[in-house]
């Protein structure tokens, strides 16, 4: 099962976090970020139900859809900052107003962009270790990816275990959109898609599909965003190079798959079987 | 009258690209091979021909640029899906993003420097008429990818290369066994498929921006990728799902351009519509049964011999 459409449940997660933003302007209380966020997650588990019920239901690729359907929310995040959602007092810019004090995500290091999302994404991380390993759910999970055919003889149901996957998947890209929109941006603006459900598949090749791995791949990729930034500012390298560098880990990844699973294991055969 | 003259031209131009692009995929397919990096490919292809235009201004060479930079991308995924048997789809995406990345960098020192469009291939006397115009009033990547339509459909169903390589797209084993090379087969197709997106993403910045502009292919790799299932593996569909894209994209050029009663509907919309489009007609395919059985049996499968 392929979520290439990561990408646009954060967008939607974004939008439904900005639309409760700009719902309740101007309004105070510890209430309204509690009302954020799931409403980011329900956004981005809506859009990512789109591919789940096309798949199960019609047997439609599921890459192409919900690949298509980023392509389609980018338009939506245009649209709605351009037209209906535009911030009254942005001279023009297409942007959403700044979300008032209570729709922001607090930092918990004073002085730096460190905020609440951090540890959220730490917790989700171990709680999504715990499930896959430890839950009847996650070894659903990992026995119909791995062998369908063994997993349906086992009673299984392919068709649940794809709408639990995307679904949870959506909930979790609206819930880093969510993050996103009212911690570092707090606001809607057209630089929002970038690209972070793209690069979220490299992360999760890189953590070896293990969600506590992910946390270090995260870690790394990170890295590699703020290289870029740097790059760019110091030596002029335009930002999408560093995709350059982020495609090249995946690519050694991927090719270092069959080495490491076919070829070292003969070599350690070999002086054994000398040895004897 | 000229407005549906002028429609039909753009839509053929925006049509060229998708079709040049999904005619290689779709022979890399018909060998069983699952390239996701057309994108990537189209990009790089992108660049390629744009310097090239840049700096001889033959716009032949520059086409030429484009194939060899989409093929040598190709060789990339060639290399780790074929010969370390790396996953398809994985490798794929990881194309489209080293594309895109390497487009960028490459482009930065091309910003804001405007190269010449391709002529039209025939004499501007041949096409003042309108009617004339819509016949002959393009360049040669047009006349191209009708000459690659006919050409692909020749090779696949009437000649016995056409026939190895569906073989050993339908069960490579077999294929195997027979004594084929699946493996230089399949290489072939990936590096025909590179070449083809490579002068697919030379077509925008020779036929439709003069300028570059990073991920300026926006998408219609994927289309590209689309139109393949849509057309359910056979060249003359293509053909007819390309052009009833570059339809709906020449809609939204003429509603952002604020063109009457298309601009009731917001540009955005006009600009969703190609990929709304696309997951509607992926459901209406499948609904029809036979659609997905002409899938070429091992698409997407690493091949390994167990000997």
């Amino acid at each position: 099962m392929w979520n290439i459409g990561a990408e646009g449940q954060y967008i939607i997660g974004g939008l439904a976090g900005t639309r409760v933003a700009l719902a309740t302007y101007g309004m105070t209380g510890p209430w309204i970020l509690p009302l954020m966020i799931p409403a980011g997650v329900v956004g981005g588990m809506l859009y990512a139900a789109i591919p789940a019920l096309l798949k199960t239901r019609l047997n439609v690729n599921e890459i192409l859809t919900s690949l298509m359907l980023t392509y389609a929310s980018v338009q939506l995040i245009y649209y709605l900052i351009r037209a209906p959602r535009k911030d009254p007092m942005g001279m023009g810019f297409p942007q959403t107003r700044l979300f008032s004090e209570a729709a922001r995500l607090p930092t918990i290091i004073p002085g730096t962009i460190v905020h609440l999302g951090v540890p959220i994404a730490i917790v989700v991380a171990l709680v999504a270790r715990f499930i896959m390993s430890r839950s009847v759910f996650g070894y659903q999970m990992r026995a119909v990816g791995a062998a369908p055919h063994a997993a349906r003889y086992g009673g299984f149901s392919e068709n649940r275990t794809i709408w639990l996957a995307m679904l949870v998947s959506g909930a979790l890209a609206g819930l880093a959109g969510v993050l996103e929109v009212a911690g570092p941006f707090q606001r809607m603006v057209p630089g929002f898609p970038t690209n972070y459900g793209f690069t979220a598949i490299i992360v999760a090749f890189l953590g070896r599909l293990n969600p506590l791995g992910v946390i270090f791949a995260g870690i790394v990729m990170a890295i590699t965003f703020v290289g870029g930034e740097v790059a760019q500012t110091t030596i002029g390298l335009p930002n999408a190079a560093t995709g350059i560098f982020r495609a090249m880990v995946l690519f050694f990844l991927l090719a270092g798959d069959i080495p490491v699973r076919y070829w070292l294991k003969r070599v350690v055969t070999q002086p054994a079987a000398g040895a004897a | 009258m000229d407005i549906y003259i002028a429609i039909i031209v753009t839509s053929v131009g925006a049509a060229t690209p998708i079709l040049i692009a999904a005619l290689g995929r779709l022979v890399v397919e018909k060998s069983g091979v699952l390239n996701l990096g057309v994108e990537g490919m189209m990009l790089v292809g992108a660049i390629a021909g744009f310097a090239g235009q840049f700096y001889t201004g033959n716009p032949y060479f520059a086409l030429l640029c484009g194939a060899f930079a989409g093929a040598g991308a190709s060789l990339i995924f060639g290399f780790l899906t074929l010969s370390l048997s790396a996953n398809q789809t994985a490798t794929g995406l990881a194309l489209t993003i080293f594309g895109t990345g390497l487009s960028a960098l490459a482009g930065a020192p091309f910003s804001a420097r405007p190269i010449q469009l391709m002529r039209p291939l025939f004499p501007a006397e041949l096409a003042t008429h309108p009617v004339w115009r819509v016949l002959f009033g393009y360049s040669f990547p047009v006349y191209f990818s009708f000459f690659m339509v006919a050409a692909i459909w020749w090779f696949l169903h009437r000649t016995r290369s056409g026939l190895i390589l569906r073989a050993v797209g339908e069960n490579d084993l077999s294929a195997h066994s027979i004594g084929y090379s699946v493996k230089g087969v399949r290489y072939a197709a990936v590096l025909f498929g590179g070449a083809m997106a490579g002068i697919a993403g030379a077509c925008f910045p020779l036929l439709l921006t003069p300028q570059w502009a990073e991920r300026m292919t926006a998408g219609r790799g994927w289309i590209a990728v689309a139109l393949v299932v849509f057309a359910s593996w056979k060249p003359f569909r293509l053909l007819a799902g390309a052009y009833l894209f570059g339809l709906v994209m020449t809609m939204e050029l003429y509603a952002k351009a604020g063109g009457g009663p298309l601009s009731v509907i917001p540009s955005e919309l006009w600009a969703a519509l190609p990929y709304l489009a696309t997951i509607i007609v992926l459901v209406l395919i499948s609904i029809r049964r036979d659609a997905t059985s002409n899938a070429p049996a091992c698409l997407g499968k690493p091949f390994l011999p167990s000997n």
